[in-house]
């Protein structure tokens, strides 16, 4: 291609400047630049400009990488634009820049241009481009040429198999040779060229690097490939297995394998066909590769990729190849040594590595592990187990996956007796554990000097390891773990007992981790228990240590409470202990905890006095100068407090709310509406929801329930509130949420004030389109839908303002794609109403109107919203179908079918295009399949109600897609699924069929789709 | 004499979807966006950070995460010194995805620090589970649980990134990135609180003391 042409240079210099603006710029002139290399990239001039890019003496690496990236991407998309003389001349220039560029190491760069070449032989379907290639590849004479020779087969093989899997065997077997050969050569020349033999080297490791590659492509999504090829390409390498094992084999073996480099390759390349290509398990373990790679464990520069061999080779076979498992266990046990040298040295690389693979070892081999007979397995949990006790942090979390899968199988072991017989081996196991995991949730010395984000780290870390702990209480049972946690904790005690000053840093550690164990364990202890809770309780408020200690021995005050409420003569002096830690700032967030959890079980016990009490502190402690509580640790508190109010008759219980909301109320109105204080008003909402959530005195007949009489005395300063921060979609989301949490707590007798909570969610949602209002109007929906028809009109009334509202405020897609979140909670409005009373609703014009805007909803590049639409629309279909998904009967099926058939008869054809709309990539298609709102599970309805009609329908739509989108064959396929004689009717299997037809159609699109 | 500043280009990539503009954008302005508006191409953005060793800067190239949008696709990975690969806790297909995008990345770009982000862990519904993401046992690649919602963990991939990068395990961020209103803090505990809203059952991102009441 000519490179001279002035306009070209032209082009070329516009480009350069646009890759310079957008690998080195930002703002809009990024923007606009980026925009100019797409468009780029789709016109004529490309083809030669960037080959003339290609051509220029220096050029950065991203200038290059981006031409040779351009000349790809216009080969698999524009290719039918390049006029047909000037194909030799592509082919030709494409040679070149290989050669060019092949020996300057740049490995993007020469990937990318062997794509392209490789994709331009597909293009040009040329059944004889490999023999042709390669003869021209090997007349060049150079070790850097024929690498680039091999490399371009290679790659070339990853394209054309995925179209023609005839080409890909003969490929194979061919380049195999061809590195054959090339070693040969290599060997013959060694003795007299020692500098050849090296740059053989380099060469027969680029060659298996393309090894490595060729199945990850042959699996790789982004080609075109109908399902059928693609399972008869991998059946292909499947098939070629055994040859290239073999060759590897050799090359390992052969005089090149002394070469770390290409050892490596070895070890990769393999890897990589585990991984992809259902190599047959005997195949693997025949190979003496296997063995080779735990031999390279000992060598550190090959340990990292042995390491991820053998992983492999874990996941892919698991337990289902014998010889596999005799052949890597024993190797496995024999690295023990190996892993206490690398604790010696402090070699976390190696540790990390060892760790992996026996964690890996163990989660593969779990059958083994639990298998009748005695096959060594206790060795290898002992040796999982003694990973998970490794001093780094990091590595010692690595098996916590293991731990959980290895008591959830023994959990469920059947039958009983080996279940048993297996508690019995591995049960001293667990007690070490145990301790392991105490050992780990042990703070680090220097904690209090820790930044915030490892102390976050941290505490993350040590719930990770309760979690396990807890799983151990399952197997061992809660009290068998509690005592071996007390036996620890007494040894921590006795030797901080010891120490001259309890109060050195690293002395309180051990103590306070035993009780944050205690801690977490604390709902799997039963509440009879009677002999070490009572000791616990006992020494709690006289343990030594700093506030750490206190801390942690206040929250096991709270997780404890149930037992307490069982064992009341404890309760005056832990409250007292509770008390103390409160009025210490730094124990106070886990006293608020701990006295919610108390006030939660004991409530009853507590009464009125308490509650003055409590109430007392909390003023104090909001009062203070300094160390004033937190609003966390507030919430925390009003909750106790309100659990307590609910145990009161319902005088004193009335008065005590009141006296509770009395001050929110107050400071809702000073700072909320005359301060007009968003975030106080926030804040002050939260308080009261947690009042009207959690205070549930019992009712009498004909009083009125206090939340409600709450709400009604609140009812002026809440719509103050709403006029005052009308545009504060947060201050909605918190009034929303008082509002619902008040008609849960009051049920029927909310009943009052219905309407005028309705009059005020639609009159505000009106003027301020707050997608909370609708989420309210949908809580009005579950609490008062199936109290009869008189609720069931003012709901639907509701209803049909909200649609008159949204329609309103919905016109455009623009509009949708402003408010997604109203469409969301529109739509899951719509859908509760018709799950709830749909009576109204199926007589009325709204439901065609709903069903309508549901379409335009489709469009929206919104995944929650999509889903509250395609949910909506789903339930609709379900009003007439016999039996929901769940099985459950629908009595009413009958008489809501005419109402269905007319909405699916009028908008079915329209609805289904959409839905395959989504399917193919034309719409976002967030969810294609699943419960709760997908594109297959309103198909699947559809399809139960009237399986013709849909029948029809698909098929029109499909016949009007064009083949670049979904050929004849993936059309049929998923016809024939869904419809046809052999097809399974189930659920599943529907989902399967759409899911699938989806991937096909997205391979298609990311693939042929103009950039 | 002030030291330049030291940049390192981080790309981010992860299926459509999974929240890495609203990421993004949470860093620059501090406000969570509920829109979605699919990325065109890529856009960068600049985070600078300020540390207890200077200040230093990731400009994030924030990619299309849709393929019909992918514009360049991986043209923009081309030198790229570190990577967030995102997923969605509550979308198995995207953790599917994961190992593509790795291997995506680490054709262009070899051994580089990567993070794995598993978003929108404060939505209850959550398929993945934290115990079950194995994907990372290796060397140079961490994860995180995030909430580009409630802010959880929200500079955590940054700060693992900036120590790797800087080969300095003892770097802490000193302050809020530069561009954060001055109450960011109370903002976020707010948005903490913001995200029971949903539910009052809705599950927290830290299991807080609380856990199980």
């Amino acid at each position: 291609m000519a490179a001279a042409d002035p306009a070209i240079q032209q082009h070329v210099a516009e480009a350069l400047a646009a890759l310079n603006a957008v690998y080195n710029g930002s703002g809009p002139s990024h923007k606009e630049a980026d925009r100019w290399l797409q468009e780029f990239q789709r016109s004529q001039e490309a083809w030669s400009v960037a080959d003339a890019m290609l051509r220029m003496e220096s050029a950065e690496l991203n200038v290059t990488f981006f031409a040779a990236q351009t000349i790809h991407a216009k080969i698999r998309s524009n290719f039918r634009e390049l006029p047909q003389e000037s194909i030799p001349s592509l082919r030709d220039s494409l040679v070149d820049h290989l050669e060019r560029w092949g020996g300057a190491g740049k490995s993007a760069v020469i990937t990318r241009l062997c794509l392209a070449l490789s994709g331009l032989a597909l293009q040009l379907n040329w059944p004889d481009v490999l023999r042709d290639l390669t003869g021209r590849l090997m007349r060049a004479g150079s070790v850097e040429q024929q690498k680039q020779a091999a490399r371009v087969l290679l790659e070339f093989m990853k394209e054309a198999g995925a179209g023609r899997p005839s080409y890909v065997h003969r490929a194979l077997h061919v380049t195999c040779r061809y590195i054959w050969v090339r070693l040969g050569d290599d060997v013959v020349s060694r003795s007299s060229r020692q500098q050849s033999y090296l740059r053989s080297t380099a060469a027969s490791v680029l060659v298996l690097d393309e090894c490595q590659v060729l199945p990850e492509e042959a699996v790789n999504h982004r080609i075109v490939v109908p399902e059928a090829t693609q399972v008869a390409f991998l059946q292909q390498l499947c098939e070629s297995s055994g040859f290239l094992l073999t060759s590897l084999e050799q090359i390992a073996a052969g005089p090149l394998g002394a070469e770390i480099m290409v050892q490596e390759t070895v070890f990769q390349c393999l890897q990589s066909w585990v991984r992809h290509v259902n190599v047959p398990g005997d195949e693997v373990v025949r190979n003496p590769l296997l063995s080779a790679a735990f031999d390279a464990l000992g060598n550190q520069e090959l340990f990292e990729t042995a390491v991820d061999l053998l992983v492999e080779v874990l996941r892919k076979y698991k337990a289902n190849n014998f010889l596999i498992v005799q052949l890597m266990v024993p190797k496995a046990m024999a690295l023990e040594a190996a892993y206490m040298k690398s604790l010696e040295e402090e070699d976390a690389d190696v540790a990390r590595g060892l760790c992996r693979l026996f964690t890996e070892m163990g989660e593969a081999y779990m059958d083994v592990i639990m298998a009748p007979d005695d096959r060594g397995q206790l060795k290898l949990v002992e040796l999982v187990l003694m990973c998970t006790s490794h001093p780094e942090r990091e590595i010692a979390t690595i098996p916590l996956y293991f731990w959980y899968l290895f008591c959830r199988t023994l959990e469920s072991l059947e039958p009983a007796d080996l279940r048993t017989a297996r508690c019995t081996m591995f049960g001293p196991c667990l007690m070490r554990l145990i301790g392991v995991l105490v050992a780990l949730m042990r703070y680090p010395e220097d904690v209090d000097e820790l930044a915030y984000d490892e102390i976050d780290d941290l505490k993350r870390h040590r719930y990770d390891v309760a979690d396990v702990l807890r799983d151990v209480c399952r197997i061992l049972g809660g009290v068998q773990c509690l005592r071996q946690v007390v036996i620890l904790l007494d040894q921590e005690l006795g030797t901080l007992g010891a120490l001259a000053r309890p109060d050195e840093p690293g002395a309180w550690q051990g103590v306070e981790a035993c009780l944050f164990a205690t801690r977490s364990i604390g709902r799997d202890i039963p509440t009879s228990e009677e002999t070490i809770v009572p000791q616990i309780v006992g020494m709690l408020p006289r343990l030594p240590g700093n506030h750490h200690v206190r801390y942690t021995a206040t929250l096991i005050v709270g997780k404890y409470s149930e037992w307490l409420k069982l064992h009341p003569e404890h309760l005056t002096e832990m409250f007292a202990f509770l008390m103390e830690g409160f009025a210490s700032p730094e124990v106070m967030p886990a006293a608020a905890t701990a006295i919610k959890n108390v006030c939660h079980s004991c409530g009853q016990l507590m009464g009125e006095q308490v509650l003055g009490l409590l109430q007392g502190h909390l003023n104090e402690a909001k009062a203070r100068e300094e160390h004033r509580i937190d609003i966390k640790d507030e919430l925390e508190l009003l909750q106790g407090l309100s659990y307590v109010v609910s145990t009161l008759a319902p005088d004193p219980a009335a008065a005590a709310i009141r006296r509770l909301v009395e001050p929110m109320a107050t400071g809702l109105q000073r700072d909320g509406v005359a301060g007009g204080d968003a975030k106080l008003a926030q804040q002050e909402l939260d308080r009261l929801t947690v009042v009207v959530s959690r205070a549930n005195p019992v009712m009498q007949a004909g009083r009125e329930h206090p939340v409600v009489m709450v709400v009604r005395e609140l009812w002026p300063v809440l719509e103050a509130v709403s006029a005052k921060h009308q545009s504060s979609g947060q201050v909605f989301e918190k009034l929303s949420r008082f509002f619902k949490h008040a008609m849960r707590t009051c049920k029927e007798h909310f009943e009052p004030l219905l309407r005028p909570l309705i009059a005020h969610l639609v009159g505000t949602f009106s003027v301020v389109p707050h997608s909370s209002c609708l989420y309210c109007g949908s809580i009005c929906v579950t609490e008062f839908g199936r109290r009869g028809p008189e609720f069931t009109a003012v709901l639907f009334q509701m209803l049909s303002d909200f649609a008159q509202a949204v329609f309103r405020c919905l016109q455009t897609l623009d509009d949708f794609t402003a408010n997604p979140d109203v469409v969301e909670e529109f739509f899951y409005l719509v859908g509760r109403f018709v799950d709830y009373c749909p009576d109204p609703l199926v007589t009325s014009p709204l439901l065609s109107s709903l069903v309508r805007c549901g379409m335009v909803g489709l469009q929206l590049h919104h995944r929650e919203a999509q889903r509250g639409v395609l949910h909506c629309l789903e339930e609709v279909v379900g009003l007439a179908m016999a039996e929901g998904p769940t099985g459950k009967a629908n009595p009413r099926a009958q008489q809501f079918m005419p109402t269905v058939e007319q909405v699916l008869r009028e908008h079915g054809p329209g609805l289904v295009q959409e839905l395959v709309k989504c399917c193919v990539g034309e719409q976002p298609s967030y969810s294609v399949d699943g419960d709760g709102g997908s594109v297959a599970g309103l198909m699947w309805r559809i399809s139960r109600l009237c399986p013709a009609w849909l029948q029809e329908w698909l098929q029109q739509v499909l016949g009007a897609l064009p083949a670049k989108v979904a050929d004849n064959y993936q059309k049929q396929e998923l016809m024939e699924k869904l419809f046809g004689a052999q097809a399974d009717k189930g659920r599943e299997s529907f989902d399967t069929a759409v899911a699938r037809f989806t991937s096909v159609c997205f391979q298609n699109q990311r693939s042929w789709s103009d950039p | 004499m002030a030291q330049e500043m030291p940049e390192f280009k981080l790309i981010l990539v992860g299926d459509g979807g999974v929240g890495k503009t609203t990421f993004v954008k949470r860093h620059v302005t501090g406000e969570f966006e509920k829109k979605y508006v699919a990325t065109l191409g890529v856009e960068v953005r600049p985070l600078p950070f300020h540390t207890n060793r200077g200040p230093i800067k990731f400009n994030v190239w924030d990619t299309a995460g849709q393929e019909k949008f992918g514009g360049l696709r991986d043209g923009y990975y081309i030198q790229g010194q570190c990577a967030i690969i995102m997923f969605d806790v509550t979308s198995r297909i995207t953790y599917k995805n994961v190992p593509n995008w790795h291997r995506d990345l680490t054709r262009v770009c070899e051994h580089i620090p990567i993070v794995l982000c598993g978003n929108k862990v404060e939505i209850k519904d959550r398929k993945v589970k934290a115990k079950q993401i194995t994907f990372h046992r290796k060397k140079n690649l961490q994860y995180y649980d995030i909430s580009a919602k409630s802010n959880y963990n929200f500079e955590k991939p940054f700060l693992w990134l900036a120590k790797k990068l800087v080969g300095d395990a003892n770097l802490q961020f000193v302050e809020q990135p530069a561009l954060q209103p001055p109450e960011f803090v109370i903002n976020q505990a707010d948005q903490l609180k913001f995200q029971q809203e949903i539910d009052a059952a809705a599950a927290v991102p830290l299991p807080d003391e609380d856990d199980d009441l």
